[in-house]
């Protein structure tokens, strides 16, 4: 099999990728890696803001993938959503990782590198993203922000936000599922 | 668990740890509601995805995923079931789940052997820049893509500190009015960021190369601490914090 090129389209259609990726076939590997190489790299790079630690992440989740068989079902709905979040998982598990690993060295000579403000942008370029997350209530909106596009954990959130993790749980589920309504409204109008 | 909940789109915004997202994948392995749930979650978030901007993978990493397969068929040829999935396989033997470590630690160093030989050629590259533009001070807030979303400065410091050892040193003061200050900085020269205690207002941070030192302007001051990045500062010999009269306190960085 030769080698893949970047911005090549895949050779399998969306349908034979998943019957392929789940009966382990190499060509559905190599497929799938050609159709959604760029969304993960994004998504990883988005995380981890460095080029190079996001090609290692994306290697390392669909390495691990591959080594699970059976770890992706049909049933649990499209390929493509189920490798994002393995990645967008992996990417913030690899930084959450290393940066507890660079706290502590900071902490045992005595440091604590200082909080700065927090500066939420607009990051939604979508159309329908965006309309669907401008019709989110305020508290729920926020914190799926800093959730996905800030990358940001339940304590962090809470923190930042003065809440409860608890309540910061209750916003984050209830947006996400608010969103979906909202993206399905959006997308159909 | 009897259904998984919340979990479901806790894990699809990455908001579960390790441990709890594998007992999820257990769970929803039989229970197909919750299956459902999961990957409704998972679509949504995917959806969340396209409003990102785009990063292009490199030729490289589209040969090492192709070079996947082949990897994982020879590793399981050679070696006993040696599962990595996504949660500790509970069906693994505690030599099984070793062997499975000791291949994720090789997997790490081959990695870390190859991101040695980049950060060279990128050090090489930076030098080379270097000789044309001089030093550059990069607040690194702003050095990001204009579409992108503002990164905290001290998430940059620990992401440039998580990924290599580096050394830490006080300044010495040479002045009554010195501020406490500290200097970390890799020995590789690709960074160095300086913290200084209380108001800096006046004060400028210096960086001594080749025998000459230039003067990279003020720190940010953020609440009572100031800071100061400096990306690609090569092989500096020294650090310093000046005010209107003079140097006040200064580090000699060890080679």
């Amino acid at each position: 099999m030769g080698l893949m090129e970047a911005g090549a389209r895949p050779s399998l259609d969306d349908r034979s990728l998943v019957e392929g990726f789940v009966a382990r076939r190499t060509d559905a590997f190599v497929g799938l890696c050609e159709a959604y190489a760029v969304e993960m790299c994004s998504i990883a790079h988005h995380v981890l803001r460095d080029r190079a630690w996001a090609e290692d992440c994306v290697h390392d989740a669909l390495l691990r993938l591959w080594r699970s068989p059976g770890a992706y079902l049909p049933e649990r709905g499209s390929l493509r959503a189920f490798l994002l979040v393995c990645v967008r998982n992996e990417a913030l598990d690899q930084l959450r990782g290393a940066n507890l690993r660079a706290a502590s060295e900071l902490k045992s000579h005595g440091l604590e590198l200082p909080a700065t403000e927090i500066r939420l942008l607009d990051p939604v370029d979508a159309a329908q993203v965006r309309d669907a997350i401008a019709a989110l209530p305020d508290e729920q909106r926020d914190a799926l922000l800093r959730a996905y596009y800030k990358n940001r954990s339940l304590v962090q959130i809470a923190e930042e936000t003065q809440s409860s993790p608890g309540t910061v749980k209750n916003r984050v589920t209830a947006a996400l599922v608010k969103f979906t309504g909202e993206f399905a409204r959006a997308l159909k109008s | 668990m009897s259904h998984a909940g919340d979990a479901a789109e806790l894990h699809a915004l990455g908001l579960l740890d390790p441990e709890e997202r594998a007992m999820l994948e257990r769970h929803i392995v039989g229970c197909p509601e919750c299956l459902r749930r999961v990957g409704q979650a998972e679509e949504s978030v995917a959806h969340m995805a396209s409003a990102l901007p785009w990063t292009e993978p490199s030729a490289e990493l589209f040969a090492r995923l192709n070079d996947v397969p082949r990897m994982v068929a020879s590793a399981r040829a050679a070696l006993p079931q040696a599962p990595l999935g996504l949660g500790e396989d509970v069906s693994a033997g505690p030599a099984q789940r070793m062997t499975a470590r000791w291949e994720a630690e090789r997997r790490r160093s081959a990695r870390l052997q190859l991101r040695s030989y980049v950060a060279a050629l990128a050090l090489v590259a930076a030098i080379v820049g270097l000789a044309f533009a001089g030093f550059r001070i990069v607040e690194f807030e702003a050095a990001l893509r204009g579409d992108d979303i503002a990164l905290r400065g001290d998430e940059t410091a620990l992401r440039l500190m998580a990924r290599m050892p580096f050394v830490v040193l006080e300044l010495t003061p040479q002045s009554d009015l010195a501020p406490k200050a500290k200097l970390l900085y890799a020995r590789d020269g690709s960074w160095a960021y300086v913290l200084i205690e209380g108001n800096a207002d006046r004060l400028h941070v210096g960086l001594t190369r080749g025998g000459k030192e230039q003067d990279l302007g003020p720190p940010v001051q953020r609440g009572d601490v100031a800071s100061l990045l400096v990306a690609q500062p090569g092989k500096a010999q020294r650090v310093s914090l000046r005010d209107p009269s003079g140097i006040v306190a200064s580090a000699a960085l060890k080679p």
